[in-house]
Order: structure tokens, then sequence, then C-alpha cells
């Protein structure tokens, strides 16, 4: 029995409802010299997804600001002083960052607060690299009570797991972090939670077709190309897709079951 | 568990009224930017998809990248 659209919609629903399943669809190797090093790629659709990071996950840097936690999950400043404190941001490879807001409450009109926002490429032979990818910043004057802080973005922030930040040759592992910085005047300064807003994106096509026939310039050549890299498809045979054959019911069950890592509960 | 949206009031394709088997889901599938429709405001809902088509459908849906 073959598939219509309706069946495969369906299916599709599982897929709109787990927001990390490209980071374990992903495998974190070095990227090989034929796929393309830049480029995001369009992002779709009006859906945004939401990574919403607790007050709690933010660590402190060294500071004379002491902190405490409410019961209603804000941390809070106990004394008048400058603090830092920086959460890791964990999102699926080729996410693409809109918006960074942090919740704040700024009870005091010279209370201060910043955002830096940074990529960080692990350390090699010839050292690490940090890149600040934009910043935000509430300060003087700022209406005081609760409201948000959010990071000017100057382009959306395409999320990568290896790369060469520093330019030194020498690509290394990347991770993302969010630092608040606080200026405050008054013990009752209250932060957190940041929220992140991302869309899904596709790989930008590469230059060369890994099916005979799927050539660079067919319709869903670039759709093709990312669920081969992904491992989803080997094809249909003879280093072919078949792009205009239907789907049956089977090969939906094992595009699927690749594609979610299905697993019996163990 | 995961959960499926509620089905809107308004249908968002011409062939896909909101009494239709799967109008819940085709409208959370439009929602999401993975599906634009086959043309002309219709859906197709009763078409069979190639494996081109659900190549499209599927990289969308799980925002498929190189590995970057």
């Amino acid at each position: 029995m073959r598939l219509s659209r309706r069946n495969l919609t369906s299916l599709m629903i599982v897929c709109l409802l787990r927001p990390g399943a490209l980071l374990f669809a992903q495998d974190h190797s070095p990227p090989s010299q034929s796929i393309p090093q830049s480029g995001g790629g369009e992002s779709f659709g009006p859906g945004a997804n939401f990574l919403v990071i607790p007050p709690t996950d933010f660590h402190p840097k060294a500071s004379t600001v002491t902190y405490s936690i409410n019961l209603d999950g804000y941390l809070y400043a106990t004394n008048s002083g400058a603090g830092g404190f920086i959460a890791g941001v964990q999102l699926p490879a080729g996410a693409s960052v809109v918006n960074i807001c942090v919740s704040t409450d700024d009870e005091d009109p010279d209370d201060e607060v910043a955002l830096q926002w940074r990529a960080h490429e692990a350390k090699d032979a010839g050292g690490g690299a940090t890149v600040l990818l934009g910043t935000g910043f509430s300060g003087i004057g700022a209406t005081p009570g609760f409201g948000s802080t959010c990071v000017n973005l100057s382009s959306p922030t395409l999320i990568r797991k290896y790369g060469d930040l520093d330019g030194d040759g020498k690509p290394g592992y990347i991770w993302y972090d969010l630092e608040i910085d606080l200026e405050t005047n008054t013990p009752s300064l209250q932060w957190g939670p940041a929220v992140i807003t991302w869309l899904r994106t596709v790989s930008p096509a590469p230059a060369s077709a890994t099916f005979g026939d799927v050539a660079t310039n067919f319709i869903y050549f670039r759709a093709i190309e990312a669920l081969a890299a992904s491992g989803i498809t080997g094809g249909c045979g003879s280093g072919n897709f078949c792009p205009n054959q239907t789907v049956t019911r089977g090969e939906m069950a094992a595009f699927f079951a690749r594609a979610l890592g299905l697993h019996w509960p163990y | 568990m995961r959960t499926v949206s509620a089905a809107p009031a308004v249908a968002t394709f011409g062939d896909v009224p909101t009494n239709f088997l799967y109008f819940r889901a085709i409208e959370a599938l439009a929602a999401s930017g993975i599906t634009g429709g086959c043309g002309n405001g219709n859906f197709c809902p009763n078409q069979y998809v190639t494996r081109g088509e659900m190549s499209a459908f599927l990289a969308r849906a799980l925002g498929l990248h190189w590995p970057l």
C-alpha cells in the first residue's frame, strides 16, 4: 500500500514536537571539504522555537554581588555591587538564533543589566578563541519593575559545533554562552530566565550531487542531499535516489525510524 | 507524551476543510512552515508522496544540516 500525503502528514507531526531531534541526527566528526562551511540556509515557517534557560542554570563569575534564589525561581542580589553570571546555551547545529532576552527586575533607576552573547572555540596548541556575537543593555533611568533586557543581534547566529573561529587553521569544537552582568545599588535586583528564540534551517546545497538521478538543479536537490548527509537515506540502489517514485508505507517507516532514532524503551 | 496542536477554527487549504480527517495534522504542518501546500491554495491531501517531496518534508521538519 502506498502512502498518501495525508498519511504522511500524521506521521510528520512527530517531528514537529521534537526540537532536539537534530542534535541526535548530527555526528560531530570534522566536516569534509566538499561540505559547505558557511551560509545559513534559509529558515522557514512562522513556527519559532524557544529555549528557556532557568536562572538557576547561570554560574557566578568572580563578583562582589552575593546572591540568593527566590522560591519563584529567580536569582536576586543580596548586596549592592557588580557581578556577572554565565549560562551555557545548548542548541542543535543549524539552529538560527534570532532573539535573546533576559527577564530582569530593575528595582532602582541606578541599576544596570548588560548582556554578552558569545561563541567559544576549544583550545588547541594555538590557543582557543572567543567571539562576541552581540550585546544588550538596560541602563540608568530604565523604568523600575519587571521587564526584558535583550541582545541586539545584527544578524541571526547560525549555531555551529565545529569550526575555526580564530582563523589559525586549526578548527575546534564550538560552544555558546550568555553572560549577565549586573550593577546593583539595591539588594533586590532580580534576574532570569533567559529566553532564546530560534528557527530551524536546512543546509545550503553542496556543489556536487550524491545521486545520479538527483542533479544539482533538481527541485528537491538540497533536501535530498541533507537527508543523505544525515544518514537517513542511502538511495534506492545503483547510485540513484528515485526521487519521483512514490513512497511505500514500509519505506516511510524506515525513513522515520532512522530520522528520529526510534528505540524501544530501555 | 508528545501532543499535536488543537485544530484552528479556519482552514488554510481549500481542499482540506475543518471536517477533513487529517485537518488538524495538516494545519499543524502548515503553521510550522513544513508545507506550503501543492499550489493554488490547496494541499492535495489524497495525492501520493514522491520520495523527493518526502525529502523536502523531512529535511524541513528536522532542520537537517551538514555537520556544522
